[in-house]
């Protein structure tokens, strides 16, 4: 709920190119990503947004449709942690649509490969399952989310297993090096709110500003608002604008730049967390120690 | 309960019950985070925690805190309970219901009445109305008595009558639109009923500041910090008055009404009073300074 003393502030200060926190207009608030003890598990703030992700395997059967391949779900549970405006054990409208445009972003964008988590065709699979958290929220929970999501499946490791004609074994993780996820590629979710800037006198629609991370208190004020998920790669995984006021097709492939050039960010800040805390938890270089390449003797 | 009182920093003194164990310590510890008093240092802690009697300031009472369901003992009798305490009839001693800061005010002291007044001032996220308070709230819905006001998000609402206005009759209302914001004082507040809220000063039967607040921008804070700065002021709006003309409301329900001559001072004046709280006193001049030349 906002005042109309707020919803005009914003909009003027937008017109002469300010926003509440100092920002541009294409500016996002810097992401950081910090993992914990165990493979899988991903806290990442961007601003005042904190969310946990939380990646985790289990053995069951494939879907009788798809026998070749294993199983990934995103469970995306916004309870009223994050903020009363979310109410526990129920869906709102706007919970349903942050769900939705992460599920196509991370899971139908073929991020993970799904055939590489088939153990026995047709009778065991992996089944990765992300749970996400949100801790606090100030806005962006669909870009923290599958930047967070992301980096968890990069972060995760499942035990390995040995299958012997129809038996499966899981092995130990002290006994066996944990494998890591076939991930495909890095989708990165970009959303930009969109502005109707008024002239004073008509009351005319001047021009439609698009800011880049919108905050929660912005995005009480925007007109709608258009995700954008791409990877390093320039594909385009989905544009995802469900409602509000329109925008030219042309603005659209301009965003569609701008976000490829945040996406490139969002990339090399997960790619360095990854490789500091694969450095970390490599300390002595145990890995090049222990490899079976190694000459069994010493000369 | 035997208790010593210890110096933690410079100003602030902390009341440590010796029953207390050290998880509780920890716990007042972090109420005196929370309730936006000069950050304090572990380390230092602990060493007025073993240091005894030998601290500088052994026996002075300054500063005492206290969790929900602590023991205090001072006598209920000659005191006027303030808020976090519950009055229970059948208890003697007062009991607190909230985490905090204890206060009491000097029965000597002609300012409060000659009172003798003990209250918790701990840093809540909810804000409960009580009276006399003033504070900011958003028009939600119009109706034929007056309207319905929200002064915290999320929370039932209070009732602000056509009539508490100065000089309100059948045929002078005043209009107010939805979504619009009012500054005004709780006028009564129980737990039962609907709290009230009126746009009139009591002592005047005038405006006196009340009413409805135009343009600005107000946002939230909170509770603690609005109450400091309301009733013990701060350096950062003082030193920003010297360097531009500005309107200010400060409601004790976590919200700040700022208003100056255009957006972009507004929005400035707004980072100011928001990040003030992170700032060491000394600071506060350059921040304010830096912030506001800012182009």
């Amino acid at each position: 709920m906002i005042s109309i003393n707020d919803r005009k502030f914003l909009t003027e200060a937008l017109k002469v190119s300010k926003r509440l926190d100092g920002r541009s207009m294409e500016e996002q608030r810097p992401m950081e990503v910090t993992f914990g003890s165990q493979f899988g598990h991903v806290e990442l703030t961007m601003g005042k947004t904190k969310v946990v992700v939380r990646i985790s395997a289990e053995i069951t059967k494939p879907n009788e449709r798809r026998p070749f391949e294993g199983i990934f779900v995103v469970h995306t549970d916004i309870g009223s942690m994050a903020s009363p405006i979310f109410e526990n054990n129920h869906q709102s409208e706007q919970e349903i649509m942050i769900s939705q445009v992460v599920e196509k972003a991370v899971r139908r964008s073929g991020a993970l490969d799904l055939e590489s988590l088939c153990i026995v065709a047709g009778k065991k699979c992996w089944e990765i399952r992300a749970d996400v958290h949100y801790l606090d929220f100030d806005g962006g929970l669909v870009d923290a989310t599958c930047a967070a999501v992301m980096a968890g499946l990069y972060h995760f490791k499942k035990p390995d297993v040995d299958v012997d004609g129809g038996a499966v074994t899981v092995c130990d993780m002290e006994e066996r090096h944990p494998v890591a996820l076939s991930v495909l590629h890095l989708p990165v979710s970009v959303t930009y709110g969109l502005f109707e800037l008024k002239n004073d006198e008509t009351n005319e629609v001047e021009k439609v500003e698009c800011v880049l991370d919108c905050t929660a208190i912005e995005r009480q004020v925007q007109n709608a608002e258009i995700t954008i998920t791409i990877n390093k790669n320039r594909d385009i995984c989905q544009i995802s604008k469900p409602s509000g006021v329109s925008i030219e097709g042309y603005r659209i492939v301009e965003l569609c730049e701008k976000a490829f050039q945040e996406a490139l960010k969002v990339t090399e800040m997960i790619d360095k967390a990854l490789k500091e805390d694969e450095e970390m938890r490599n300390k002595g270089n145990w890995k090049a120690l222990l490899s079976a390449e190694n000459d069994r003797y010493e000369k | 309960m035997s208790k010593i009182t210890y110096s933690i920093f410079g100003s602030s003194l902390v009341e440590v019950y010796t029953g207390m164990s050290m998880y509780k310590l920890l716990l007042a510890l972090a109420t005196l985070q929370l309730t936006c008093l000069p950050t304090c240092s572990l380390n230092l802690f602990y060493h007025a925690y073993f240091e005894g009697p030998s601290c500088p300031a052994y026996h002075t009472i300054h500063t005492m805190i206290c969790l929900p369901g602590d023991q205090i003992d001072f006598p209920k009798q000659d005191l006027t309970l303030g808020p976090g305490f519950l009055d229970d009839p059948l208890a003697a001693d007062p009991i607190p219901i909230v985490a905090g800061e204890v206060h009491r005010t000097d029965p000597e002291d002609k300012k409060t009445k000659n009172q003798n007044l003990v209250y918790i001032d701990s840093d809540t996220r909810r804000y409960i109305p009580a009276v006399n308070d003033n504070v900011i709230g958003t028009v939600t819905t119009r109706h034929a008595e007056g309207y319905k006001v929200s002064v915290s998000d999320l929370s039932p609402g209070v009732q602000l009558n056509a009539m508490a206005f100065p000089n309100a009759s059948k045929k002078n209302r005043v209009n107010l639109a939805n979504d619009a914001l009012v500054y005004a004082r709780v006028s009564s507040a129980s737990r039962e009923v609907e709290a009230e809220i009126e746009c009139i000063d009591p002592q005047s039967g005038k405006a006196g500041g009340y009413g409805e607040l135009k343009d600005g921008f107000c946002f939230d804070a909170p509770i603690a910090f609005t109450r400091q700065l309301l009733f013990k002021g701060h350096t950062v709006l003082d030193t920003i008055g010297e360097l531009v003309p500005f309107e200010i409301a400060i409601g004790v329900n976590g919200k700040i009404w700022v208003k100056s001559e255009d957006v972009p001072t507004t929005l400035k004046i707004y980072q100011c009073i928001d990040k003030c709280r992170e700032w060491p006193e000394d600071q506060v001049r350059e921040n304010v300074e830096q912030i506001m030349s800012a182009p």
